[in-house]
C-alpha cells in the first residue's frame, strides 16, 4: 500500500514537475504564458492517436517529434514576430494559437474524443518490494523521473543550459553580453516540447483516449505549478509542479470516496491558501512579477 | 590569450551626439581609446559620462556623429554585435545574474562571446583568480557583498574577450584604497591582454593615478583632454569641480 501510493505520487509529482518547467522556461526566457501549451500536449497525443497501430516506442518517438515541430512552429510563426511585445500581447497570442490548433484538430481527426488502447502491458501490475505496482505508474515514475534528470543535467551542466537560465532571469543583459537570443529561445522551445510530448504519452495512457480539449488540464497543471512554485524561478516551478502531483496523490489516496470527486477543490484550497502566505510562490525572490 | 594588438585597434567616437526632446544629454563629443590603454572619463554629475558610454557600447545610437572602430562604422550596430566586434561594458549597479553561481555568470559572458564550452570554463576560471573571487566562484552571485557583486561584473566584462572594455564607476562604493586597488587590477589586465579601457568615473583622485589620458565633459561638451598632470591643473577643470572662486 505504501509502495503503491509512493509510486503513484512520485510518478504523478514528477509529470507535474515537467509540465511545469515546460511553461515556466518560456515564461523565464520570453515573459511568454503560453497558453498553446496544452495543445503542444495535444499534437503530441494526436501522434500517438495516429500511429497507435504501429509499435508503441516508435509513437512515442513520434509523440515528442510532433510536440516539437508544432511548438518550434508556434514560436517561428506566431511569437517571434512578436518579439519584445509586450507580455500580455504574447499572451493574448498564445490564446490564438491554441484556439486555432485547438480548431483544426476539433475540424480534421478529433471532432470527438478517439480511444487509444492503452498497451496491455501497461495495465499490468508487477511486484516490487512485495507490493503489487500498476506498470503504468511505474512507467510514469521511471520515465518522468528520467526526462527530469535529463532536463537537469542540461540546464546545470552544459553551456546551453547557463544561458537559458541567464536569458530566464534578465534577456535583454544576456543579450547584451552576446548570448544569440533567438537560439536560445528556440532552445527553449524545443525543450517545452520534448516535455509537453513526455507528458503527452503519460496522459494519453492514463486516459486512454485523445480529444480536442485534453490540453487543457495539463496546461493548467504546468500554469498553477509554476504559480505556487514561483514563476521566475525555475527550480522553484519544477517544485511548484511536483509538490501539486503528489498532493493530487495524496488526496486521492486519502480521501473516502464520497469526497473523491471534490480533490480538486482541497487542492486548489490548499494553493489559495499558500499563495496567500507567498504570494511570490515559494522559491521565488521578495520580486513579484507581474504579467 | 597573449597581447595581441592587431586590428582593430582604436574605438572611437566622432563629433557624436544624442538628443533627448530637445535636450543635448552629449553634444558633438569626439574622443579615442587605443588598445593597452586606459582612458578616463570623467565630469561632474550629469555631464553626460554614462550617455558616452551608452553611445560607445550601442545602448544607445548616436543621432548626429559616428562610432566607429577603426575604419568600420558601428553606429547602428546593436550591443550584441558590438560584443561580437570586442567592444563590451558594465553597469552602474554591476548588474549580475542574481541566481547563476559567480561562476556561471562569468562563463555565460565567455560563452556570448563565443568561445566553446572548454575555453569559456577556462577563461572564466583565469579571470576570476586575477580578480580574486576564486573562492565565491559556486555562490549564487546575489549572496556577495555589493564590492564582489561589481567585481563579478568586471570579471563577467573580462571574460567576453574584449578588445575594448568600457566600465561605468567600477568602484562606486569602495573606498578609496580598494577603488584604486581594483583599477590597477583592472589596468595591469588590459596591459596585459592588450584591451583598451574607457573608465567613467567622477572622483578624481581615483583616476589621478591609474589613467593614462583624461577627458573631461562638462554639460554633454568635451571640457579638455590630455594627460592626468595637465588636466588637474586646467583653470577650466578647477572651476567645475571646486566651483568659481568670486
Amino acid at each position: 500500500m505504501i509502495i503503491e501510493y509512493l509510486i503513484s505520487a512520485l510518478g504523478l509529482g514528477a509529470l507535474y514537475a515537467l509540465l511545469t518547467i515546460g511553461v515556466a522556461l518560456l515564461f523565464g526566457v520570453l515573459g511568454l504564458m503560453n497558453f498553446a501549451y496544452g495543445e503542444i500536449i495535444l499534437a503530441a497525443a494526436f501522434a500517438l492517436y495516429f500511429f497507435r497501430e504501429q509499435p508503441w516506442f516508435f509513437a512515442v518517438i513520434m509523440a515528442v517529434v510532433f510536440a516539437v515541430v508544432v511548438a518550434v512552429l508556434s514560436e517561428r510563426l506566431a511569437f517571434h514576430p512578436l518579439r519584445g511585445a509586450d507580455p500580455v500581447t504574447l499572451m493574448i497570442a498564445s490564446f490564438a494559437v491554441s484556439l486555432a490548433l485547438q480548431s483544426v484538430a476539433r475540424m480534421t481527426v478529433l471532432p470527438r474524443a478517439q480511444g487509444v488502447p492503452p498497451e496491455s502491458f501497461l495495465s499490468q501490475r508487477v511486484d516490487l518490494l512485495g507490493a503489487r505496482v500498476s506498470v503504468l505508474d511505474l512507467l510514469t515514475f521511471v520515465l518522468c523521473g528520467t526526462v527530469l534528470a535529463a532536463v537537469a543535467y542540461v540546464m546545470g551542466r552544459t553551456s546551453l543550459g547557463v544561458q537559458l537560465r541567464a536569458a530566464a532571469e534578465n534577456f535583454q543583459m544576456a543579450e547584451a553580453l552576446g548570448v544569440k537570443g533567438n537560439r536560445v529561445i528556440a532552445s527553449a522551445f524545443v525543450i517545452a516540447g520534448v516535455l509537453a510530448g513526455i507528458g503527452a504519452v503519460v496522459f494519453v495512457a492514463r486516459q486512454g483516449a485523445v480529444s480536442a480539449e485534453m490540453g487543457l488540464q495539463p496546461m493548467l497543471v504546468g500554469v498553477i505549478g509554476a504559480v505556487l512554485g514561483g514563476m521566475s524561478s525555475l527550480r522553484g516551478a519544477a517544485l511548484g509542479g511536483f509538490i501539486l502531483g503528489v498532493g493530487t496523490a495524496t488526496l486521492e489516496a486519502l480521501l473516502p470516496s464520497s469526497l473523491i470527486a471534490f480533490r480538486d477543490a482541497f487542492l486548489f484550497t490548499a494553493l489559495i491558501a499558500v499563495l496567500v502566505v507567498r504570494p511570490q510562490g515559494l522559491l521565488s525572490g521578495s520580486k513579484v512579477r507581474v504579467s | 590569450m597573449t597581447a595581441n594588438f592587431d586590428s582593430p585597434s582604436v574605438l572611437s567616437m566622432h563629433d557624436a551626439g544624442v538628443h533627448f526632446d530637445g535636450v543635448k544629454a552629449v553634444d558633438g563629443v569626439s574622443l579615442s581609446v587605443s588598445r593597452g590603454e586606459v582612458l578616463g572619463l570623467i565630469g561632474p554629475n550629469g555631464s553626460g559620462k554614462t550617455t558616452t558610454l551608452n553611445l560607445l557600447s550601442g545602448m544607445l545610437r548616436p543621432t548626429v556623429g559616428a562610432v566607429m572602430l577603426d575604419d568600420s562604422d558601428l553606429s547602428r550596430l546593436s550591443m550584441r554585435k558590438r560584443v561580437h566586434a570586442g567592444v563590451v561594458r558594465t553597469y552602474q549597479s554591476g548588474r549580475v545574474f542574481e541566481r547563476l553561481t559567480v561562476f556561471e555568470n562569468v562563463e555565460v559572458a565567455a560563452l556570448g562571446a563565443g568561445l566553446r564550452r572548454g575555453a569559456a570554463r577556462a577563461a572564466a576560471r583565469s579571470t576570476l583568480t586575477q580578480l580574486g573571487l576564486d573562492d565565491v566562484a559556486d555562490l549564487p552571485a546575489d549572496s556577495l557583498t555589493a564590492g564582489r557583486i561589481r567585481t563579478t561584473a568586471i570579471a563577467r566584462a573580462l571574460a567576453a574577450q574584449p578588445r575594448f572594455l568600457l566600465l561605468d564607476e567600477p568602484a562606486a562604493g569602495q573606498n578609496e584604497t580598494e577603488a584604486v586597488q581594483l583599477i590597477e587590477s583592472i589596468r595591469g589586465f588590459a596591459r596585459e591582454h592588450g584591451i583598451g579601457v574607457l573608465l567613467v568615473e567622477h572622483d578624481m583622485p581615483v583616476v589621478m593615478g591609474t589613467c593614462d589620458r583624461l577627458h573631461v565633459l562638462d554639460s554633454g561638451r568635451t571640457v579638455i583632454e590630455g594627460e592626468p598632470q595637465r588636466v588637474r591643473k586646467d583653470p577650466q577643470v578647477i572651476e567645475i569641480y571646486f566651483g568659481k572662486r568670486a
